[in-house]
């Protein structure tokens, strides 16, 4: 069946589309619909989310690849959502007080009308640049994890390759990649299994599967075939008039 | 079945309102016109003697080295010292920088105007902010830097980077609304906050296009670069202005001449640069020169290029 709300439900358990009314709750917390603050559950549950940094990984049926960048930035934006919450600050931080910097050196040179500053500061930005990237490098945040999940799912041949140039099972492997490096408590994922070869299917399947038995994880999967949903799941639903009805468990 | 639901019937009606929509154009030129079709009786003799009396041959003496300052290029590079060639440097190089700086500077505000990225009450001040810079033209931009800080070419930097702004701005967001609402369904899912969502998503996912657009805005520039330089900005348009008022049309049609070259070389390059950055697959034509050759390397030729 279409069009009868499974992608919707998924969505709503990710915190992407709102529902009119009714309680979610994901590992103990939960927030009730439609939303209001004074509420009994007081002030702090309304700006306090559900869902923290990382918790989540969704993979959507058209996967959400950034097409035009490599394999490599799709999976290294899984890792950094799922490991520290500080690298991204600090970057945007010193990203800014560079602006702010040169920005002000700029004025200063305006102001005093020293036009020599004005012709070294072009050459000495690149210079600086060019340091801070090398020794940036070494650091390397959460390249650890995004290189492991590269390497399990078999896809560290093409680690530098764009994406829209790969195939669609490479693809798949690829946002499976990046929710792996996240590693989330909770994967949810749209129509996973469906459109595979055997052989991708069975790398990928092996790899999600390790991966919630290691980490004491769960997994959301929207498919059609009972016969594929039974290889993977404990307990399988089924949606009918807009109701979910367990079938076996 | 109803006349309603007949194909022919639904597509004739696109070609009636089509015919409606030239009917009300034809009415609304003629009530401009408002009776004086008198005026357009000797236009095309009139045109004739402009032409051949002012406008025809073109003065090259603009290519020729100015007198003041005195030429130190070797024979060869002479051109070097003419008005043309310094004006329409002096254009190129006014447009670059301007488009740089505007797209460095219109890059985040068009992410905070983009309606799939921020709520309204941020997206529609954005959108205010670049529509008052793209309201004034980049002539009137012009006019008033002029006034503020002078004649010169860093008055046509600043007006042609205002103006590139808001124009530019408007691409740039229109085209960052236009990306697929997936990955940043699954960013927003895995929790990225909205710095990480705009450089790691939204600008790579978006790339092709904002560099296309930011080759057609150095070629725009270029083209607009001329216009600019009649208020005294700098560039190919104040040589143009000064032989305009001197009556010297026949030195300003080289100058437009000239011009005309320009914008056809730009926008070959930007042609060649943007199907880099174009996703539709290449089919690969063979070239029409490879008529001329034996067909092996022909084959060869053409089989290298994909």
């Amino acid at each position: 069946m279409s069009g009868i709300g499974k992608t919707t439900l998924l969505k709503t358990i990710a915190g992407l589309s709102k529902p009119i009314s009714g309680t979610i709750s994901i590992s103990g917390k939960s927030e009730t619909y439609p939303k209001k603050i004074f509420s009994q559950n007081s002030l702090k549950s309304y700006f306090q989310p559900i869902r923290k940094r990382g918790f989540l990984g969704y993979i959507p049926q058209n996967l959400g690849l950034v097409r035009h960048a490599t394999v490599m930035h799709n999976v290294m934006l899984g890792a950094n959502a799922g490991h520290n919450k500080l690298w991204p600050k600090f970057s945007a931080f010193t990203l800014l007080f560079c602006l702010l910097f040169a920005f002000s050196i700029i004025v200063h040179s305006f102001l005093t009308w020293n036009s020599a500053l004005l012709y070294w500061i072009p050459p000495l930005t690149v210079l600086i640049t060019f340091i801070l990237i090398f020794f940036l490098s070494f650091f390397s945040p959460h390249q650890a994890p995004a290189l492991t999940a590269i390497d399990s799912l078999g896809i560290s041949d093409y680690k530098y390759q764009i994406i829209r140039k790969l195939s669609g099972g490479q693809k798949r492997r690829v946002a499976t990649a990046r929710t792996l490096a996240q590693n989330p408590k909770l994967i949810l994922a749209d129509e996973f299994l469906t459109e595979l070869d055997d052989k991708t299917k069975n790398i990928v399947k092996s790899e999600v599967l390790s991966y919630i038995s290691q980490n004491n994880a769960s997994i959301i999967i929207v498919e059609h075939d009972i016969n594929r949903a039974r290889e993977m799941s404990d307990r399988i639903f089924q949606i009918s008039d807009g109701k979910l009805v367990e079938l076996e468990g | 079945m109803t006349i309603l639901e007949n194909y022919y019937f639904r597509k004739g009606k696109n070609l009636f309102l089509f015919t409606l929509l030239l009917y009300f154009t034809w009415i609304i030129f003629v009530n401009l016109v408002d009776g004086k079709w008198g005026t357009l009786e000797n236009s095309l003799e009139n045109l004739s003697i402009f032409f051949y009396e002012s406008l025809w041959p073109p003065n090259w003496t603009v290519i020729k080295p100015r007198s003041y300052p005195v030429c130190t290029e070797s024979p060869m590079f002479e051109f070097r010292c003419s008005t043309a060639w310094v004006g329409m440097i002096e254009t190129l190089k006014i447009a670059f920088v301007a488009t740089i700086l505007g797209m460095i500077l219109s890059l985040p505000i068009s992410l905070l105007a983009a309606r799939n990225l921020n709520p309204i009450w941020v997206s529609y001040p954005a959108r205010i902010l670049l529509a008052s810079f793209r309201s004034l033209p980049s002539i009137i931009w012009a006019i008033l830097f002029v006034i503020l800080i002078g004649l010169g070419p860093i008055s046509g930097t600043l007006a042609m980077t205002f103006y590139t702004i808001g124009y530019l701005g408007k691409l740039q967001y229109e085209s960052i609304e236009g990306i697929s609402k997936d990955p940043l369904d699954a960013a927003d899912a895995m929790g990225l906050n909205r710095i990480e969502k705009s450089f790691g998503v939204v600008i790579p996912e978006s790339a092709n296009n904002l560099i296309s657009q930011l080759i057609f805005m150095f070629e725009y520039n270029v083209r607009h670069g001329t216009v600019i330089g009649i208020v005294g900005a700098g560039g190919i348009g104040y040589y143009i202005n000064l032989y305009l008022k001197f009556l010297q049309y026949d030195k300003v049609i080289a100058y437009l001449i000239i011009i005309f070259i320009t914008v056809v070389i730009i926008d070959l390059i930007s042609i060649y640069a943007r199907s880099f950055f174009d996703e539709r697959e290449k089919l690969s034509r063979p070239s029409w020169f490879t008529i001329l050759l034996p067909p092996s390397l022909a084959t060869k030729i053409h089989n290298k290029k994909d």
